[in-house]
């Protein structure tokens, strides 16, 4: 009989929690939107590029910086490619970390631990899909000291 | 050699429901990422469940029809229901990480019943957790990697253009872009399931024998998608046709009757070997 009660218990439980995660709202990750972030640290917008890559003018810089936002999923691997085909230095920038280079194993890692910080609680906010690469152009030294981590999705 | 323990009806009632805990947790999750907000109702709930594929539904049935037998008298095991407890609470994490780890939990507990039907709900949980890790979020970088493999057999075959996962299409300056959900690695987990769905079907548990057969429908799934790719990348209006058109039905219809075949041919294959003379 406690073997009934007490599995017949389990199963409402699993059957109020997954009825209550349904009628909340999920919430989604943030859509990449670069503008407003890129403004904050100098960037204006500057149109796109002839392969299709976001440019902004970045202040004391003749030439623009290009931005792209490429997926874990595939999305946006063409810009990537035309990313680093400019050949200037890149700023990957990923949950506030940025690095020179976008290595994606590390990036999947940090994605993966901060979705498993997010599916036991200890992490509010849903885990993006998207990073951002932006292409510096040569000979503009001053904007190695921008705050690129504010780019961060 | 002193024989298993056969099952209480106590034991029989934890696993009914177990199961239903698990189904619950499965299903919700699988619902929950499959409708859109705002969108409820019968009509987005039956899509979420075809979206979720077929053989799912089916394992799922499978398990249910596995588990309403009468149950026969005899001792339990306390561990076994302590086992199966712990699959419940995880399941009762409303996450789908949550529901594959209760599923693994409860195949480790029927695993541990050991009798014939007991092994089957092994293989189907067992089929049916794998196949929603594979295509969980954790596997996308996996399966674009992948995808780029597909794009360069597909420029092969067409003697396209492109780089990484692009397929540009010449003669109708036409790209394409293969994403993770797109690559033919995606399928293969519910390809395995279904193996797995119409083998214990038939009766009979899959055993390393299957392996063979199991490779050839997997490897039949991968031409199947390639051949889709190749057709997709050769002009806008086949491309919407086959990615979100009538074409999605036949191809659907095509892979699914593949997935059949192959466990079907194997099956007949080990009767044919037994009805032999020796």
């Amino acid at each position: 009989m406690k073997t009934h009660l007490l599995f017949a218990a389990l199963l409402l439980l699993v059957l109020a929690t997954q009825a209550a995660r349904l009628a909340a709202d999920a919430a989604a990750p943030p859509e990449p939107d670069l503008a407003a972030e890129a403004a904050a640290i100098g960037l204006r917008p500057a149109g796109e590029s002839p392969d299709g890559l976001r440019l902004a003018a970045a202040p004391g810089c003749p030439q623009p910086v290009a931005l792209a936002t490429p997926t874990f999923d595939g999305l946006g691997a063409p810009d990537l490619r035309a990313l680093r085909a400019r050949g200037g230095p890149l700023k990957v920038v990923y949950l506030h970390q940025v690095t020179a280079a976008p290595h994606l194993l590390p990036l999947v890692a940090r994605w993966a631990a901060a979705s498993l910080r997010h599916t036991l609680g200890l992490r509010r906010a849903a885990v993006p899909r998207h990073y951002v690469v932006a292409a510096l152009p040569p000979g503009c030294p001053a904007l190695d000291g921008l705050d690129w981590a504010r780019l961060s999705p | 050699m002193p024989s298993k323990p056969a099952r209480t009806p106590s034991i029989f009632f934890a696993q009914r429901c177990g199961l239903a805990a698990i189904a619950a947790a499965y299903w919700g999750n699988t619902l929950r990422t499959a409708i859109h907000p705002g969108a409820g109702g019968l009509a987005a709930v039956t899509g979420g469940v075809l979206q979720n594929g077929a053989f799912c539904a089916a394992a799922w049935a499978m398990l249910a029809a596995l588990l309403w037998r009468p149950a026969p008298a005899g001792p339990g095991r306390r561990a076994d229901l302590a086992l199966l407890a712990g699959a419940c609470l995880v399941a009762a994490i409303p996450a789908r990480q949550a529901a594959m780890l209760a599923m693994l939990l409860a195949a480790v507990h029927f695993a541990r019943i050991g009798t014939p039907p007991a092994r089957a709900t092994m293989v189907l949980l067992l089929g049916l957790a794998l196949e929603a890790a594979w295509t969980s979020a954790y596997a996308l970088p996996l399966h674009a990697a992948w995808g780029q493999l597909d794009a360069a057999v597909v420029r092969a075959l067409l003697g396209a253009g492109g780089i990484g996962n692009v397929v540009s299409s010449t003669p109708s300056a036409f790209s394409i872009e293969v994403l993770a959900p797109c690559a033919s690695s995606f399928p293969l987990g519910a390809v395995a399931l279904a193996y797995a769905v119409v083998r214990i079907f038939e009766g009979a548990l899959p055993d390393r024998h299957d392996l063979p057969w199991l490779a050839a429908a997997w490897l039949t799934s991968a031409a199947l998608t390639e051949g889709r790719l190749a057709l997709m990348a050769q002009d806008p209006g086949t491309y919407h046709w086959l990615h979100e058109g009538g074409g999605v039905t036949l191809y659907t219809l095509v892979a699914t009757a593949a997935a059949t075949a192959f466990p079907l041919l194997a099956g007949s294959g080990r009767q044919c070997a037994a009805a032999r003379p020796a």
